[in-house]
């Protein structure tokens, strides 16, 4: 790996001359003229021969340095000819052949054809020191050719490890240890850095665990997938001073610092079983030594803690200023901006769509903000991510939906979004600035879609403008609301005022409707009175009967209304004890009592009468009634 | 500056002269200046003169300046005084239509949307009368069948009914009004956007942003604070100098 194998071509003029002076000795003999000739001959026959068949020959090993007990090749290859003959090695003090293997080739480009065979050997070296491998003669076509010598260093093998993790815990740091790979330990925040763990291991371990994984604080950490486990990682071979290791990558992962300053991302740990073996067996795997080792023979299981010591960064901050907008993107994007339709009906909805895609923390970059004039009306925008983590970098799309809906017509600019980020590969900030969109949106200027039926038809109705002023003045200096104001309760009193006074008489008169003894009294004077008249009246007319009849009538009449009682039914006696009980006073009952005798007895025994009696007797009716009318009705 | 103001209109504080104001008011308005008459309107207001005339017509005069909120509360405050006058009704709906905030009514109760259309269709004066005119009828009705006046009787007997339905009909909607009246609780938002907050202080977390002409209805004062419903039931804090009662 440090250094190439040397390979030394053995030209077949070099090879032609060698076998000029393998003959020279015998040549001694023949004289200096044919030596000359012959000379000639072979000078200029051999040419002809190579240049026919171009074989070359030469050695190499895959490996300069190779450790004491490990398998290493040995390759001759032969070109030009594929019929080799034999191959005569020169005995190799400390060094064992373990096997050998044969590969032929034949090619034909542009109708020439090239052959070539390779002979490669299994050797493994017993001790170590500087090794040289001795030139090897190869029979090819009859002919004899001879390789190059190779050199090669033997190292130990316990000393040959080269210590990539030499932290305490791991006891054997030639055999399995972790090589920490980092893209970057000085960035930006926000900037990406890969860091990914190798297991070296040549002590074929088993039970990989991990033990502590990585803490990255201040960090923004992306898991790129690593097939955990020895067997199902792909792995590959690595020499390493000298030997030759087997490299899993056991952890991978994206790094975003968040913040400044120095920051580490913690150790990590792994524990695994090893095999260590006494002395290195030859073949590589063999049923028999996995024999051994089931017998114990071989080696010794041994656990083995492997740590990764951390990792510092230095994180520098954003350089100031950063530009308007910018909200703490880091990477390298492109923005797309496009709007699916830019004539629309007012009320139908468009869309706007803006799609970050890069490289970086895609899920660190903020949904892009649009702004948009009166009249449009935007819903919460969908966004939507997708990331990916391939081949260890962190990439992906950032999409920013808004669906809006434009409410009024006309034409209207909408102004650019614009993306800021930060190029850390560049050192400098970029805004990424969307094209101009422009709308035009028909519908009338400011009745939306969204107005009711009913608006469009007032619209209609009115033709757009309002209704002229009044002119007639009803001005009210400081009005009072009229559930305040006097007048209004005041008036409610003259129906009530009527009411009651109607009220009142009704119930009087209904009063005396119902007590008849009251009205009767109240009544009997004015009736008596009337009676007397119409006596009167009759006795004019000299009608002597008649008035006393109703002389007598208008009397008992009177009588009975004043004190309340049947007067049909009133007799003589009956009548002086009721006057009597009423406390009438007796001259007045006994006048009363006579003016009825009298009367009953003129009534029956017609006799004429002067007028003077009669008048007598009228004015006694007279005097009675008003004596009796002033006289108390319940005393 | 406002001593010097104040004199001039001490001497339009009789009623010829108001009414001479409102004159020149309305043909300043029909020259189109509206600046001019909304100034005469104003002064008339201050002076403790109101109409519904003169509401309308400032109600008229804001439009035209395009300051729909302040046309919408003249025209609602136009409204407590002349009620289902049909060139308000007209001009108010054009007016709301020209508000930028289309919220969506809460669908009301079905019989509160009766009783508020019930309500909105006669002024308080109108119903006043009404009350007092019915109530008159009913006392008559009354003393005529106390008096036993030789009237038809079935017809006094249903006359006396329908006039007490009407009666008690303009009664409560003279009380219902009149309260209505007394709240004071709708207002109009009148700045040209309002940010309502979730709490009375200007650090508060905006939870909406209305416009003018929006009518909303007052809960509770806290300070210079209001808080205030919107017609959806959404509730927030506003500065009572955004917002003018009707």
């Amino acid at each position: 790996m440090q250094a190439k194998p040397k390979e030394l071509m053995v030209q077949h003029q070099k090879s032609m001359h060698m076998f000029h002076r393998k003959w020279r000795k015998p040549l001694k003999a023949f004289q200096h003229g044919v030596r000359c000739y012959a000379l000639f001959v072979a000078l200029m026959a051999l040419p002809v021969i190579s240049t026919a068949q171009d074989i070359s020959v030469r050695a190499s090993v895959t490996e300069p340095v190779v450790t004491v007990g490990e398998p290493f090749e040995y390759v001759i290859e032969i070109q030009g000819s594929v019929s080799v003959e034999s191959v005569q090695m020169a005995k190799v003090p400390r060094v064992e052949k373990q096997g050998e293997s044969q590969s032929t080739s034949v090619s034909i480009v542009n109708g020439k054809v090239s052959q070539s065979r390779i002979i490669s050997y299994t050797l493994v070296a017993a001790s170590e020191g500087k090794l040289t491998i001795p030139a090897a003669t190869v029979k090819v076509e009859g002919k004899l050719y001879q390789t190059n010598p190779v050199e090669l260093t033997v190292v130990k093998a316990v000393a040959q490890a080269q210590n990539g993790s030499a932290v305490g815990g791991n006891s054997h740091p030639d055999l399995v240890f972790i090589k920490p790979v980092v893209s970057k330990t000085k960035l930006y925040v926000g900037e990406a850095t890969t860091v990914t763990y190798k297991l070296y291991e040549r002590a074929d371990i088993s039970n990989v665990v991990v033990e502590k994984d990585v803490k990255p604080e201040g960090f923004w950490v992306e898991d790129i997938d690593v097939q955990q486990g020895r067997g199902s990682v792909p792995h590959t071979t690595e020499f390493l001073n000298g030997a030759l290791y087997r490299v899993y990558t056991v952890k991978k992962m994206v790094l975003f610092p968040t913040r400044a300053g120095t920051l580490t991302n913690g150790t990590y740990k792994l524990n695994c079983d090893a095999l260590l073996t006494k002395i290195k067996q030859q073949r590589g795997r063999t049923l028999l030594e996995d024999f051994d080792a089931f017998f114990g023979t071989l080696g010794k299981k041994v656990k083995i803690d492997v740590v990764a010591p951390e990792i510092k960064f230095e994180v520098m901050p954003l350089p100031e200023p950063k530009p308007v907008g910018f909200s703490g993107a880091v990477g390298k994007y492109t923005m797309s901006a496009t709007l699916d339709k830019s004539k629309v009906k007012a009320g139908q909805p468009i869309t706007f769509r803006f799609t970050v895609a890069g490289e970086g923390n895609i899920a660190a970059v903020l949904p892009i903000q649009l702004d948009l004039p009166d009249g449009f009306e935007k819903y919460e925008p969908k966004v939507e991510e997708s990331i990916s983590r391939q081949g260890g970098v962190v990439s992906g799309t950032k999409t920013t939906e808004y669906v809006v809906i434009p409410r009024a017509g006309g034409k209207f600019e909408i102004e650019p979004v614009s993306f800021s980020f930060f190029d850390p590969e560049k050192g400098e900030y970029k805004t990424l600035v969307s094209p101009r969109f422009e709308v035009e949106v028909e519908g009338e200027a400011i009745v939306g879609a969204a107005t009711p039926m009913a608006d469009r038809q007032t619209l209609a109705k009115t033709g757009g403008d309002i209704r002229f002023i009044k002119t007639q003045d009803d001005l009210k200096y400081r009005p009072v609301p009229i559930y305040q104001s006097v007048w209004f309760y005041s008036s409610f009193l003259l129906p009530l005022a009527a009411l009651l006074f109607v009220l009142v008489r009704k119930q009087q008169q209904e009063k005396l409707q119902n007590n008849v003894a009251l009205a009767r009294a109240y009544r009997a004077s004015p009736e008596a009175k009337k009676r007397l008249k119409l006596a009167s009246e009759l006795l004019k007319q000299n009608k002597q009967k008649e008035f006393f009849a109703e002389l007598e009538q208008t009397l008992v009449k009177f009588i009975g209304n004043k004190f309340n009682t049947d007067d049909l039914a009133l007799t003589k006696e009956e009548l002086r004890s009721l006057l009597q009980e009423k406390k009438v006073a007796p001259a007045t009952v006994e006048k009363c009592l006579q003016i009825l005798e009298k009367s009953e007895y003129y009534r029956y025994a017609p006799t004429s009468q002067t007028r003077d009696d009669l008048n007598a007797v009228f004015h006694d009716a007279e005097q009675v009634i008003s004596e009796l009318s002033e006289h108390s009705t319940f005393s | 500056m406002s001593l010097v103001g104040l004199l001039p209109l001490r001497l339009w504080a009789t009623e010829d002269d108001a009414k001479q104001l409102f004159k020149e008011a309305n043909q300043c308005y029909q020259d189109g200046k509206f600046n001019d008459a909304l100034e005469r309107y104003k002064k008339l207001e201050s002076l403790g003169y109101q109409s519904g005339a003169l509401y309308y017509n400032m109600g008229n005069a804001y439009y035209k300046l395009g300051a729909i909120g302040y046309a919408i509360l003249y025209y609602e405050r136009a409204a407590k005084l002349i009620g289902d006058d049909e060139d308000l009704t007209a001009n108010l709906e054009l007016a709301r239509m020209r508000t930028k905030d289309r919220i969506q009514e809460l669908s009301p109760f079905f019989l509160d949307a009766i009783v508020e259309r019930w309500l909105g269709t006669f002024s308080l004066t109108g119903v006043a009368i009404g009350t007092v005119v019915a109530f008159y009828l009913l006392i008559a009705i009354v003393i005529a069948r106390l008096q036993k006046l030789p009237l038809n009787q079935m017809l006094m007997q249903v006359g006396f009914y329908v006039t007490l339905v009407i009666t008690l009909f303009f009664a409560i909607t003279f009380g219902a009004k009149s309260y209505h009246d007394a709240q004071r609780t709708e207002a109009i938002v009148v700045s040209p956007t309002l940010n309502l907050k979730s709490e009375p202080k200007d650090e508060a977390k905006t939870i909406l942003t209305v416009h003018d002409g929006l009518k909303v209805s007052i809960m509770r004062q806290l300070g210079e604070w209001l808080e205030v419903r919107l017609p959806n039931g959404d509730k927030g804090w506003a500065k009572s100098a955004d917002i003018a009662q009707i």
